[in-house]
């Protein structure tokens, strides 16, 4: 079979032939049984590899669109400067939709959402102001026993925690300590810098596997960043710029990859 | 509705179809074609109106699948080919060609280059001169690759082998 001959088979059943050609082709076909053969095959062949694969619903794409058009809405509301307080919740609005699950058999679309992401912004951002001010204690188990933290809150999560290190940010570990989350648990870092200023990363698992890009929010002195990674969703709350916490969750993600 | 947004609805389907043949995991596939569809969204100053839209989004889920690809080597994680995934009803019958776990791995087994192509064209359904341009290479290698890439599926295997793992590292 010479390899223009091939060619056409190709181009025949992709649909690449103008009108003519494919007529043409076609009465080639009717001559040639070994022709007809193999177009018939590939044909099956393609079928078969078509139906291998699975179509989801179609109100499985408007979920996704919609959830991706959250995202970008969230992402750009919150490069929008000086409206904190509504900005925060919009965000956290697209994040809760975000953190649905899209999964087949999982469709929550027209059920009430929950808001996820909204209630860890929120015990992140709590979290941070309660013990970040704390002189005598504020962490539970101190950095000086980082591997006891680490087995310890693996154990208490129930999926292994990792500790980043950000010293090369100019930040130490002080410690970390679990904290109530839902049903569940949840777990703080806490970091500070040379003059005593605190960051606090909270992370927790959560059931439905994203991974997000990281978003950005304001409340108060407080600057926020967040992201999901897998299972994990994560809020690293400090006092810094938007641009210096960008770059320390850039660290974080880094260090937990 | 704009109608950067009816073409991006309507070419959601095939992206996700063409997401899970690169992925095999309807969860992956759901995040990959989000995060297609959140960059499209980002980007759509730079769509212009009178090209396709499908061979963007394409190029887009192949980069970014590549790219967990790499980092997943990086972490040494083997991702398993996942027959568990595959829904009876999209199964089909014997006579209707190979069987599909079957078809599947053979198109594992294929030089990813052949493989490339073969999903882009079947799968999501561009043209050969959109594959092209997704792939950044001549419409004929485009042509010839599906050639070897057909006829590669139509070999018989080489003996009793064993489930292959579709290994990343």
């Amino acid at each position: 079979m010479s390899d223009t001959m091939d060619i056409d088979i190709h181009r025949y059943v992709d649909g690449e032939m103008t009108r003519e050609e494919a007529l043409a082709f076609e009465r080639r076909m009717e001559e040639d049984e070994t022709l007809a053969t193999r177009v018939a095959q590939v044909m099956t062949d393609m079928a078969a590899l078509k139906a291998a694969f699975p179509t989801p619903p179609a109100g499985h794409f408007d979920t996704i669109l919609e959830a991706a058009e959250a995202a970008v809405e969230a992402a750009a509301i919150s490069q929008t400067p000086a409206r904190a307080g509504w900005g925060w919740q919009q965000i956290a609005a697209g994040l809760a939709l975000l953190a649905l699950g899209f999964g087949a058999g999982n469709l929550t679309r027209g059920s009430a959402p929950t808001d996820l992401a909204g209630d860890v912004l929120a015990e992140a951002s709590a979290a941070h102001e309660l013990y970040a001010v704390e002189v005598v204690h504020p962490v539970e188990v101190p950095a000086s026993e980082r591997d006891h933290l680490k087995g310890w809150l693996s154990n208490r999560l129930g999926a292994e925690v990792r500790i980043p290190d950000l010293n090369q940010n100019g930040l130490s570990l002080v410690g970390g300590r679990l904290l109530p989350f839902e049903q569940g648990a949840a777990a703080q870092f806490m970091y500070e810098d040379g003059e005593g200023t605190r960051v606090t990363l909270y992370l927790t698992p959560v059931v439905d596997r994203q991974n997000t890009a990281l978003r950005h929010g304001e409340k108060d002195a407080l600057s926020m960043v967040y992201w999901q990674d897998g299972a994990w969703l994560y809020a690293l709350v400090g006092p810094f710029d938007k641009t210096k916490m960008t770059g320390l969750a850039r660290q974080v993600q880094g260090e937990l990859f | 509705m704009t109608r950067f947004r009816e073409e991006l609805q309507e070419a959601l389907p095939s992206l996700w179809r063409y997401a899970f043949a690169l992925t095999r995991d309807r969860s992956r596939a759901d995040d990959l074609v989000q995060d297609c569809a959140e960059r499209a969204l980002r980007k759509k100053h730079l769509w212009q109106a009178e090209r396709p839209l499908r061979p963007w989004l394409a190029k887009m889920a192949l980069n970014i699948h590549r790219n967990a690809l790499r980092h997943a080597a990086a972490r040494h994680i083997h991702v398993a080919y996942d027959e568990a995934d595959l829904t009876p009803h999209a199964l089909p019958s014997a006579e209707q060609g190979l069987e599909a776990a079957e078809l599947l791995r053979r198109v594992d087994a294929l030089p990813s280059e052949q493989r490339d192509v073969l999903l882009l064209v079947v799968i999501d359904g561009v043209s050969y001169a959109e594959a092209a341009e997704v792939l950044g290479i001549p419409i004929g290698t485009v042509m010839s690759r599906i050639s070897r890439a057909r006829a590669a599926l139509r070999q018989e295997p080489g003996g009793g082998k064993p489930v292959r793992l579709r290994s990343v590292t």
